[in-house]
């Protein structure tokens, strides 16, 4: 129990640099955002701060050097310039107003979520780490490195190449004296809740963003993977909220949007070695007026490049097996992302950012599994669940492009 | 009018109570335990509440909502509100199995995971427990030697021995299957080895049967299946 409670603490206490760095990228003003996705930045740095202590400069890790590194990288955060916190402890002040309130239905959904992802962090305490990759990989090597301290050593035993984000997320789990490296991944979904609900709550109304977040959440295997210690899920919460905040990069032009969006977006590298990142980063040029003017016939243009690989006799293959394996496998969001589409055109819509994006990833499948294809022929036909849990992205993607069906009259909140 | 939405919105609270407590009563007790034991596909039917709750949003907001977005919300009923429903019975279904003090431990969910396979991996890791760290040769890294030829799986379950594939090698541990997984029977080694001692596993017991002074010989093993362990001469 006492290791729980201290594993709980340590775990937690990654969002404290986390919390700091997020202040200084998107500026005091906006807390509650800071504070969602702190788990989530401050995860990456004080990993990445281990992984370069280790790889670089040799320091074999032990708890000494590693909770120092945590000290360290807290310290560096709290560095910038301390700015005025009151609309944060104006924020925390109106948070617990709201519980004296009466319930609304909104509210009560707002709750039943919040209740659902704190019973899910509690009970992760009490799983242990199943499912194969989880065993062989990322806890295998989390174990390797508590004992023997070294990074290096273990890609003999192990596959190269993976990222050590999530090893060294066990590694620190193991660290504090938990059992289990579980409690990791609800920090996962609760940020992704927690981040999708706060930006959208900048510029839509609560109930609004409070149903774009459970529809998000709700999509295939999303909540599932809570409960698996993969990285397809860390993957997903970094890759959209990567996009969304590029997305209010090219709404609002505000360079704190932009570089949470590149920051968010360049961590995928660090979950796995996938480029569908390259997508949100080609997705900033729709800030540029001329293309923002001709990103309807960019679509039209993604969406012709997709039919063309269809029916290339050399990507016809890959192209109908993914359209099997992923696309119609994650029914009917390909029949809501063609709603979007065709209601775009004829809206006259000058939104095409989701539909770009949902094209873009998609475009990045096809052609990663081309070369994938060069590399071992016909080897991913049979791994489709694989490729699955690989695209589970794709939803919260289309599902934000709900975002532009509404009219502003409904959506924009009154104080915007 | 009033009277039918009223009545769509108690018919989708009760179907979604339900929809929760079956989606409990699956994660509670295993994959497919509702069609099992009350012949219903769950998943299959999982849309009922669905279909209520966008009967109410339907008459709830077919005047106030354009076309497209009573469209997009009658969606999210039909697709979002069955997968809400599936993780509160399985979040449901996880407190209850804590609250109950059901014992989960990493053997279990190895075992869970590789099943008997993982019953003899370990049963040789325990029995190199006192051996200095050393290296093992496994079966090819195919068909059928689905785990006990796989290195990853292999080296993760007997850490810190390490695992190889390659026969050239002249380590002093070769790992005798008989795993079956996905393919016909191949008993391995396939091939003859000096040995000092051979190690059986005996599935009965758990213990091994040590036999010394004799030699790997595939030919005379074949009958038996064996899982064990050759130490080379």
């Amino acid at each position: 129990m006492t290791n729980n409670f201290t594993g709980i603490i340590a775990i937690l206490a990654l969002s404290i640099p986390g919390f700091f760095i997020n202040l200084t990228v998107l500026g005091r003003k906006r807390p509650a955002e800071s504070l969602a996705l702190s788990w989530l930045t401050g995860s990456v740095v004080v990993t990445l701060a281990l992984y370069a202590l280790n790889t670089y400069l040799n320091i074999g890790l032990n708890p000494w050097v590693s909770v120092l590194t945590f000290m360290t990288v807290t310290f560096i955060s709290l560095l910038p310039p301390a700015g005025n916190l009151t609309r944060f402890n104006l924020y925390i002040k109106n948070f617990f107003k709201t519980f004296r309130e009466k319930i609304t239905p909104i509210k009560a959904a707002g709750y039943i979520l919040t209740i659902l992802l704190l019973v899910s962090f509690i009970t992760s305490f009490f799983f242990p780490v199943a499912d194969w990759d989880a065993i062989t990989v990322f806890d295998f090597r989390a174990k390797i490195l508590f004992n023997e301290g070294v990074i290096k050593d273990m890609t003999i035993m192990t596959y190269a190449g993976y990222p050590m984000y999530t090893s060294l997320l066990h590694y620190w789990a193991y660290l504090t004296g938990l059992w289990t490296a579980m409690p990791v991944y609800p920090l996962f979904t609760a940020s992704f809740a927690a981040g999708i609900y706060f930006v959208l709550k900048r510029f839509l109304t609560k109930p609004v963003s409070l149903l774009i977040t459970i529809a998000c959440l709700a999509a295939p295997r999303i909540f599932a993977n809570t409960f698996i210690a993969y990285t397809n899920l860390p993957y997903t919460v970094f890759l959209i909220l990567g996009a969304l905040y590029i997305y209010l990069w090219t709404e609002e032009r505000d360079w704190r949007d932009l570089l949470m969006g590149i920051i968010l977006s360049a961590a995928t590298f660090w979950v796995r070695s996938f480029p569908f990142a390259v997508v949100n980063f080609g997705l900033v040029f729709l800030a540029i007026p001329f293309i923002k003017k001709y990103a309807k016939y960019l679509s039209l243009l993604t969406i012709g490049a997709v039919l063309v690989l269809y029916f290339l006799p050399v990507t016809h293959a890959i192209a109908d097996y993914l359209k099997w394996a992923v696309y119609e496998y994650y029914s009917p969001y390909w029949v809501v992302f063609i709603a979007f589409f065709l209601s775009g055109l004829f809206s006259e819509s000058k939104n095409w950012f989701w539909i770009l994006a949902y094209t873009g990833y998609g475009l990045v499948l096809l052609a990663g599994t081309f070369v994938f294809n060069q590399k071992w022929p016909g080897y991913y036909q049979g791994i489709y669940d694989a490729v699955r849990r690989m695209m589970i992205f794709i939803n919260p993607a289309i599902i934000l492009a709900a975002i532009s069906i509404f009219p502003k009259q409904i959506l924009v909140k009154k104080d915007a | 009018m009033k009277f039918l939405t009223k009545l769509a919105l108690v018919a989708s609270i009760a179907t979604t109570l339900i929809f929760i407590y079956l989606f409990y009563l699956e994660s509670f007790n295993y994959d497919n335990y509702v069609f099992a034991t009350l012949h219903f596909n769950l998943k299959r039917f999982a849309i009922i509440p669905g279909i209520f709750w966008s009967s109410w949003t339907f008459l709830k907001f077919k005047k106030s909502l354009k076309l497209i977005q009573l469209a997009l919300l009658i969606t999210f009923c039909f697709v979002s509100i069955p997968a809400a429903i599936n993780a509160t019975g399985m979040v449901a279904a996880k407190s209850h199995q804590i609250l109950l003090g059901q014992d989960y431990t990493f053997q279990k969910s190895l075992y869970k995971t590789f099943g008997n396979d993982y019953v003899f991996i370990n049963f040789i890791k325990n029995y190199l427990s006192t051996e200095p760290t050393t290296t093992m040769i496994i079966p090819p890294n195919k068909l059928p030697w689905r785990h006990t030829g796989n290195p990853q799986i292999m080296n993760s379950l007997l850490y810190p021995i390490e695992t190889t594939n390659n026969t050239k090698y002249g380590y002093p541990y070769i790992l005798i299957s008989s795993e079956e997984d996905g393919a016909a029977y191949h008993l391995w080694p396939d091939f003859k080895v000096p040995a000092k001692e051979i190690i059986i596993y005996n599935w009965e017991t758990g213990r091994p049967d040590i036999i010394t002074g004799r030699d790997w010989n595939p030919d005379e093993w074949q009958e038996q299946k064996p899982w064990g362990l050759i130490i080379r001469k």
